[in-house]
């Protein structure tokens, strides 16, 4: 184990195995000293991070440890960086359905898809979410080490497996505060061979909101939904969106070229009903893609919602939570049911007002990804849990980590 | 029967039967709904793994979410066991009463909440079954993806606990991956909303939690369920190999060339014969093993990839490929894959079904040892098999009525389970651990793992009034399993108690 004691800003341990990793929570539970679990830390301006807490860091326990295409798995260590996951499945053609937005662009502009076991951990799915899910979907094993600093695994290396309760989703989305990640086994998939994006320009947000949902109920499979308001559009770094100059609904198509063409044959009957439609073919269709998946930061001054509501209802979201709650035009995702919205830094009132609307429409969840401002430490990253489920999730954490070692606070105050 | 170790049963609570009887009568708006009487309660005396039989202490059938509630705040005041049921299909025993435990069946719940088009989901109760939501809307060309075989009697609710699959989980998931929200009743009563129309939820993944829990955490009472467009067209197409190995290699070959069939089925000659002989589904008896793959989507997707797949099985020297021409065709390819249990039902007065999970590329030597123990235990076993996600069924033939069989069957069934664990595989792919699987789940997991599953249910049921006797071999007290060992370095429960 290398550590760092040197300042107590810089009070990291570095686990190079997972027998290190066991010392270390181990060491954390006799001492009573909180650690703060991380990867490749580009998800750490998600949730209250506490400084003061010693830095656990899981970068070392790096590297694929199996993959077999023909089995649709790969296992690997929990700090094995993104993109080296992303290299070995695209040399056979796969890869993760769910498309994994990287954080790294939309916190500080530079690429960065952290580490798969990061991406586990808070559970973040791109464009394809509605209709591939989302990490916690492909999720199939997991060893770690949990706060009471006993090594444990569930689940195992095949996709149909009821042996025992799911931990694996318990873990997905917990962001390391129920147990530390060793070792993670996910379900990989065939990429698609080809994708197109078809675009239809200027309509407002319920014309958009009402043609997604009817476009997505076609039976021609449609792995994309977005709308980019006209703001959006002239910031898109491909040309057929940037020369829009108006807002744009805009699906996505994939599979084989047989399929592709013929499904985008028969959509673009149904799109010209809405007005001209813009056909974007596979190379730029991926861009387009990418940059709806991981929207850059925006202006520095306002905090980034990541907004998960029912797909009829997110223009209702927007309207009541009224324009002038929002700080830039909205990104709408997975056909309507994600927004990435701006909202004034640190302004309660409006926080409160998403909270609140979000009951309106019935039901929603939202994570803070980009707080604007640094200085206000604990801020409020998790839209609320109803009572009874908030108490259940304390009861879980208890169990998994009574004394409150991995990463306390950063999900809720008592969690 | 079996030996079964069930928890100790608490006899002071037999003799007060017909108190609490009348104090759940008090709670419910039909009386009739609270089942005392000795010929009442054997209806449930057990679900569709009939080698246990228990009558339940009591039956109670609720119809509304706060009548659940009351009830199970009743039996948490008074600490009595609870076991949910929903149409009692369960495989594993999950279902299977306790003598002092009140049976809680949900079949009243069945009544479709809502269809939401639009989100694409419908809402639901528990007790409607898996076909009904496919029905409700059918009119508007949806369905809800995964479908048991049991699928025109198995609950919603159930197929929430025991994570059911079906043969199209291979492209579209396990229920899982096809439930957005949940209303569910705690033991103490208390009612969570878990999830919703939104596809991300905030907090842990109760959902995923939930999803699976075979009735040992909470009682659920409302589902809400993805439901997605019916394809625009399906084809199915029948690949008979002289060799099982044959048959794996191709499997593993459609799958590297990027295809994700619909359905990927597999039949062994046993199974092939018993379901030819039963429905004349056409399969060829001269082959070791038959692949039904299915494809569906869009028309132009689907004709494309059967023209790969049928070049893919040529070259692993198919030695009969038939592809479904239209619907009635399609319908009868699978027409012999579904009533494969029934047909082996026929040419055996007994049939034990088992159901692990092993690596594809495991089959064919799997198969191969499953043959030598065939012949160890003096026991037939024939094989259908979801080759797609390497989901096992081997169906293991015997006669009750031959004193020892059974027990024999068990055994044998035993032995294949672990042998799916010592290729890298899993117990149970989709029936559950029940009480069938229970004990051999030290097989797969350390006394560390099964106590860290345990602390959910510490979480949810602290007092393990909720289906106890299911899913662990061993039932720890959650005090114990609060308790930190770490710097003796080893847990000690060695010494504790079974139940
Ligand atoms: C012929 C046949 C074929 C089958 N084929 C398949 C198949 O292809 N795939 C598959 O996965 N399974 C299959 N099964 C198994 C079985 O049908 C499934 O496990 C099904 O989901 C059980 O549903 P049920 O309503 O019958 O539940 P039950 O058997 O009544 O109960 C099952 C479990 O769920 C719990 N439970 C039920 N309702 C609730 C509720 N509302 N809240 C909380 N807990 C509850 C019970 O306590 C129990 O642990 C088959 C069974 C049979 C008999």
């Amino acid at each position: 184990m290398q550590t760092f004691p040197d300042s107590d800003s810089d009070n990291i341990s570095i686990a190079r195995d997972e027998k290190d990793l066991e010392d270390c929570i181990r060491r954390s539970v006799a001492e009573d000293t909180p650690l703060s679990i991380e990867g490749l830390g580009t998800k750490r301006a998600i949730g209250n991070v506490n400084t003061e807490h010693r830095r656990l860091s899981l970068e070392k326990l790096s590297g694929i440890v199996d993959y077999e295409p023909n089995e649709l798995v790969l296992t690997a260590r929990a700090g094995t960086p993104l993109s080296e996951i992303h290299s070995a499945l695209s040399s056979e053609q796969q890869q993760l359905a769910f498309e994994p937005p990287d954080m790294g662009l939309v916190i500080s502009g530079n690429p960065n898809p952290g580490t798969i076991g990061g991406l586990l951990a808070t559970n973040l799915s791109g464009p394809r979410r509605f209709v591939a899910g989302a990490p916690r979907d492909h999720f199939l094993g997991v060893k770690g080490i949990s706060g009471r600093g006993e090594p444990f695994k569930a689940g195992g290396r095949v996709v149909k497996n009821v042996t025992g309760y799911d931990m694996c989703k318990l873990l997905a989305g917990s962001y390391g505060t129920l147990a530390v990640m060793t070792e993670v086994t996910v379900k990989v998939l065939p990429a698609p061979e080809t994708s197109v994006s078809l675009v239809v320009a200027g309509l407002d947000q319920k014309t958009a909101q009402k043609a997604l949902t009817q476009w997505t109920s076609t039976p021609y499979a449609i792995s994309g939904g977005a709308y980019l308001l006209e703001r959006l559009t002239a910031n898109s770094s491909v040309p057929e969106i940037s020369v829009l100059d108006q807002s744009a609904t805009i699906i996505r198509i994939e599979g084989t070229a047989v399929s592709v063409k013929s499904r985008a044959d028969f959509l673009k009957q149904d799109l010209a009903l809405s007005g001209n439609v813009i056909e974007i073919e596979d190379g730029a269709s991926t861009s387009l893609w990418a940059e709806i998946c991981s929207p850059q930061p925006g202006p520095g001054d306002c905090d980034l919602w990541r907004v998960s509501v029912p797909p009829s209802k997110w223009v209702h979201l927007l309207e009541t939570l009224g324009r002038e709650s929002i700080e830039d035009d909205p990104l709408v995702d997975w056909a309507g049911g994600l927004l990435w919205l701006r909202l004034p830094t640190d302004a309660e009132m409006v926080r409160e007002r998403l909270f609140s609307a979000m009951e309106e429409i019935g039901g929603g969840s939202a994570v803070l990804v980009r707080p604007g401002s640094k200085e206000r430490t604990p801020r409020q990253s998790f839209s609320p849990l109803f009572a009874g489920v908030h108490t259940l999730n304390r009861r879980l954490k208890e169990n998994f980590d009574p004394k409150r070692i991995l990463n306390p606070g950063r999900m809720y105050p008592d969690i | 029967m079996s030996q079964l170790k069930m928890p100790d049963v608490d006899e002071t609570l037999i003799a007060r039967r017909a108190e609490i009887a009348r104090d759940l009568r008090s709670l419910i708006a039909d009386p009739e709904s609270v089942i005392d009487e000795e010929h009442g309660r054997l209806v449930y005396d057990s679900d569709g793994l009939t080698a246990y039989r228990q009558p339940p202490f009591l039956v109670c059938l609720p119809s509304s979410t706060s009548e659940v509630s009351a009830v199970l705040r009743y039996c948490s005041d008074h600490n009595i066991k609870v076991v949910p049921r929903g149409a009692g299909t369960s495989l594993s025993g999950g279902a299977l009463p306790l003598a002092d435990g009140i049976l809680l069946g949900m079949a009243k719940f069945n009544k479709i909440v809502e269809i939401d088009f639009d989100n694409k989901c419908v809402v639901t109760q528990p007790g409607v079954t898996n076909l009904g939501i496919s029905k409700a809307v059918d009119h508007a060309g949806y369905y809800y993806a995964p479908d048991p075989s049991s699928q025109i009697a198995c609950t919603i609710g159930g197929n929430v606990a025991e994570n059911s699959g079906g043969v199209h989980c291979l492209k579209y998931g396990l229920t899982t991956n096809n439930i957005l929200g949940l209303e569910v009743v705690l033991i103490n009563g208390d009612v969570m909303r878990i999830g919703g129309k939104h596809l991300d939820a905030a907090g842990y993944d109760l959902l995923g939690v939930m999803v699976g829990s075979e009735g040992l955490l909470g009682v659920v009472t409302e589902v809400t369920v993805r439901i997605l467009r019916k394809p625009e067209t399906a084809r199915a197409a029948l690949i008979g190999f002289g060799s099982a190995d044959a048959a794996g290699d191709c499997v593993a070959d459609i799958i590297a060339a990027g295809i994700i069939p619909a359905g990927m089925e597999m039949m062994d000659r046993p199974a092939i014969h018993a379901a030819e002989d039963f429905v004349c589904a056409g399969y060829p008896r001269d082959v070791e093993a038959l692949l039904i793959v299915e494809l569906d989507g869009p028309a132009a997707e689907v004709d494309d990839l059967c023209t790969k797949i049928t070049e893919i099985a040529r070259t692993r020297g198919a030695t009969s490929t038939r592809v479904s021409e239209n619907e009635e065709e399609r319908l009868a390819f699978w027409a012999g894959r579904k009533a494969a249990f029934p047909a082996v039902g026929r040419i055996s007065p007994d049939y034990y079904c088992m159901d692990g999970t092993i690596p594809r590329a495991q089959l064919a030597p799997v198969l191969k040892r499953m043959a030598e123990m065939s012949e160890h235990y003096g026991l037939r076993v024939a094989n259908v098999f979801h080759a797609g996600d390497g989901n096992l069924h081997p169906l293991i033939l015997y006669d009750a009525n031959v004193p020892g069989q059974l027990e024999t069957a068990e055994e044998f069934g035993a032995d294949i389970l672990k042998l799916c664990v010592e290729v890298g595989g899993v117990l149970t792919g989709e029936h559950g651990v029940g009480v069938e699987k229970r004990d051999l789940m030290p097989h797969m997991f350390t006394e560390t793992d099964l106590a860290h599953q345990q602390r959910v249910k510490c979480a949810f049921d602290p007092e393990g009034l909720l289906n106890p006797g299911k899913m662990f071999p061993t039932l720890h007290r959650c005090a114990e399993l609060g308790r930190l060992h770490v710097h003796q370095g080893k847990l000690p429960h060695a010494d504790l108690p079974r139940f």
